[in-house]
């Protein structure tokens, strides 16, 4: 035998040797049972939508996950935002109460002030017969000072902003024209009110006018009086809070 | 063939064999092991992926409606910052908040009365003061100048002359209003009682808050 022919038969060998072992691997995979095919190019298309579909789904979560956060902490604010909402509308129904912006009743005095019905003897001061806008000024500073809460002249209320002033003879209260008999309405404690307006140290002029010249000035407790709302604006163009 | 020869081909074989397997097993590793499902499980996968990623496109939606809505909420903090505004617009109105701005200064020396200085509170809420204090004790609409019989009051506590006046507002207005001819400032020198008064522009002033806090006790709101 030559050896050519030695070499021929263990290539034979070798060579069958792989085709059991490739047959044998073969059998040992599920899909050889299953009849399912080969690779192919409609499986490679599947492998590649699911990939798409699968990547898809990772930044839709992703997104998700932002935009539950991002909801949470505006819901947060919100809720703050609320609170503050309902903190603020009550401070200021508070402060326009105190600003006088709402009409308000309670116990009080009327105080009645109106020109003499007398007769100006010829030659007199006409002054002494007419109220002037000082006195009413001052029967308002002490009825501040017995603790009054709201006042009005007629029917406007008194504000931080009001002034008592006269135009000629014409008495101006906000900007509103008065004309006697002035009527003030003080809301507040009655009896220490009328104890101040009755106290012979104060108003002393405006008593003795009272007494000499025939003005009217009257003063009625009152279990209830009715203070109207300031109608004008609150114009702040200069003034900032804070320092 | 020799015995020698035989078992050098079986081990070739054998060799062969383990070799075929090895490639095999290398090919199937490297694939995707998934890849064993049959065709309409995969259809199956598609599908659910589909849908859960259609149900999370839907939900990112409705979040982002919610947030938009919350936003437009949030549009709602401009309500809020004009209440706050008008909050202090009234707090300042009730002396209730330290207050700046610009104005007059005006000092009085001499013998002024309680009525003469009610005329100069007036003179200047007249000509528009926003914010008014009396020797450095801010006036509210409530505040009272009277007087203890020896020292004039401010709601109740005595201050000294002279008397210093300031007002937030309207610097030539108010200095107008005051000083002008035949104004306040000069009737209350002319009454020749030794009345002295200096108006002095103040580009800004700082006024304190009322002492005495304000509480209604006897009035009550009506409701319209």
């Amino acid at each position: 035998m030559s050896r050519w022919n030695t070499l021929i038969r263990y290539a034979t060998l070798v060579v069958a040797g792989l085709t059991v072992g490739l047959l044998l691997s073969l059998v040992g995979r599920p899909d050889f049972w299953s009849g399912g095919p080969a690779l192919g190019n409609e499986s490679a298309r599947i492998q590649l939508s699911i990939a798409h579909l699968e990547e898809e789904q990772q930044s839709l979560r992703t997104e998700l996950a932002a935009l539950r956060q991002r909801l949470a902490q505006q819901q947060q604010e919100a809720a703050a935002n609320t609170d503050r909402l309902r903190a603020l509308t009550s401070e200021l129904d508070r402060q326009q109460l105190l600003a006088g912006l709402e009409p308000v009743r309670g116990p009080g005095v009327l105080v009645t002030l109106d020109d003499s019905a007398v007769e100006i003897p010829p030659g007199a001061d006409a002054n002494a017969y007419i109220i002037h806008e000082y006195e009413l000024r001052d029967i308002v500073n002490l009825l501040w000072m017995a603790g009054s809460e709201a006042i009005a002249i007629n029917d406007e209320r008194l504000v931080n902003h009001s002034s008592i002033y006269c135009v000629g003879s014409t008495v101006m209260v906000n900007n509103a024209r008065l004309s006697p008999p002035y009527q003030i309405r003080a809301l507040g404690n009655p009896r220490v009110q009328q104890d101040y307006l009755r106290n012979p140290s104060y108003l002393q002029d405006l008593k003795d006018k009272q007494r000499l010249y025939g003005l009217l000035f009257s003063v009625q407790g009152m279990a209830s009086v009715e203070v109207p709302a300031y109608r004008g604006g609150f114009l702040m163009q200069y003034a900032r809070p804070g320092e | 063939m020799s015995d020698r020869g035989w078992l050098v081909a079986l081990a070739l074989a054998i060799l062969g064999l383990i070799l075929a397997l090895a490639l095999v097993v290398h090919r199937q590793t490297g694939s995707n092991a998934a890849q064993s499902l049959p065709d309409e499980d995969w259809t199956y996968v598609i599908a659910d992926l589909i849908d859960s990623n259609a149900r999370l496109r839907e939900e990112i939606g409705a979040l982002e409606s919610q947030l938009d809505a919350l936003e437009d909420a949030e549009r709602g903090g401009a309500v809020l910052q004009s209440l706050v505004d008008e909050v202090n617009r009234l707090r300042i109105a009730n002396g209730l908040v330290e207050v700046s701005g610009p104005g007059v200064e005006i000092v009085v020396s001499g013998p002024l009365s309680i009525l003469d200085l009610h005329d100069l509170i007036n003179e200047v809420r007249n000509a528009g003061a926003e914010a008014v204090a009396l020797n450095g004790r801010r006036l509210a609409v409530w505040s009272a100048i009277s007087t203890d019989g020896d020292h004039v009051t401010v709601d109740g506590v005595p201050v000294q002359p002279p008397y210093r006046l300031e007002a937030i507002g309207h610097i030539q207005t108010l200095e107008a209003a005051v000083d002008r001819p035949g104004g306040l400032v000069y009737w209350l020198e002319e009454a020749g009682q030794g009345i002295s008064a200096v108006v002095e522009q103040r580009p800004k002033l700082t006024l304190p808050v009322v002492e005495h806090s304000f509480e209604f006790a006897y009035a009550q709101q009506v409701e319209e």
